[in-house]
């Protein structure tokens, strides 16, 4: 049997850690493996926080319903794709290798 | 923000409390340590004289606010003038929001919330105030930083502050 590839999700660097700091509207994230940290604004906060592991549409439809009503549905796939590239070109975001379903089966 | 432990819900209310979800933005941070290895803070010693009309530690918080919100911000500032000042924070004082007339550096912020506390550990009493839901000052407090431009361009600074004569120079 053809083995299936797994739905596209992205994945946190490794090692990230958060700290929300309200009283400036933002969260601050550092990576240890490339010593770096960014300001994040809140949209992009959120965004890390879906990014849990599920696959990128369990984190669109995720997205799409802590933005509404303030983000129509197009729009939150805007913002949220906008976001994700920013995430992944700072390295705060990575796309993990492809995986297919048969990996990790025993033989 | 909500007394929520899931930091998505947290995320999403701090979200919320802008009133507009802005494109998103991660922007590398340069630490610039202005006097910290210079100067220590300390904590009052107890015994200390009255040494100035503030507190020990004064708090700056320097930004923009939107200009079409600006009607809405003085509106703000009118109506919530006496419940800022009633801090739940014991030892931390709300002293004004002030318009900038005059400074050299744009990107501080055209205008400044000024706080004056007596130890640093305050600043985290009022972040745990700011983050709980039922607290009524907390929710003020919060309502004035949601005014802020979140926009990374615009102007934003913190400075803090400590009593000359309460420091070790």
């Amino acid at each position: 049997m053809r083995p299936e590839r797994a739905a596209p999700r992205h994945e946190r660097a490794p090692g990230l850690r958060l700290r929300p700091v309200p009283e400036l509207g933002a969260c601050l994230a550092y990576t240890p493996a490339a010593p770096r940290l960014h300001q994040l604004n809140a949209t992009a906060w959120l965004i890390l926080e879906l990014a849990d592991g599920r696959d990128d549409a369990a984190l669109a439809e995720a997205f799409a319903a802590r933005t509404a009503p303030a983000l129509p549905a197009a729009a939150a796939r805007r913002t949220l794709e906008n976001g994700l590239a920013e995430l992944r070109s700072r390295g705060l975001l990575r796309r993990p290798p492809p995986r297919t379903t048969e990996e990790g089966d025993p033989a | 923000m909500t007394g929520s432990t899931d930091p998505a819900d947290a995320a999403e209310a701090l979200l919320r409390a802008e009133g507009r979800v802005a494109p998103a933005s991660a922007a590398p941070l340069v630490s610039v340590v202005r006097s910290g290895e210079q100067f220590l803070i300390l904590p009052p010693s107890g015994d200390e004289p009255n040494l100035g009309p503030l507190g020990r530690i004064v708090l700056e918080w320097g930004y923009e606010v939107p200009r079409a919100r600006y009607a809405e911000f003085q509106a703000f500032l009118r109506d919530s003038n006496g419940l800022l000042g009633t801090s739940s924070v014991p030892g931390l004082r709300y002293l004004g929001t002030y318009t900038v007339f005059q400074q050299s550096e744009r990107s501080l912020g055209s205008f400044r919330t000024i706080w004056d506390l007596e130890r640093l550990a305050q600043m985290e009493e009022m972040s745990a105030r700011v983050a709980d839901a039922g607290d009524e000052w907390g929710r003020a407090v919060a309502a004035l930083m949601a005014f802020r431009d979140p926009d990374y361009a615009a102007g934003r600074s913190q400075v803090i502050l400590q009593l000359a004569a309460a420091t070790i120079l």
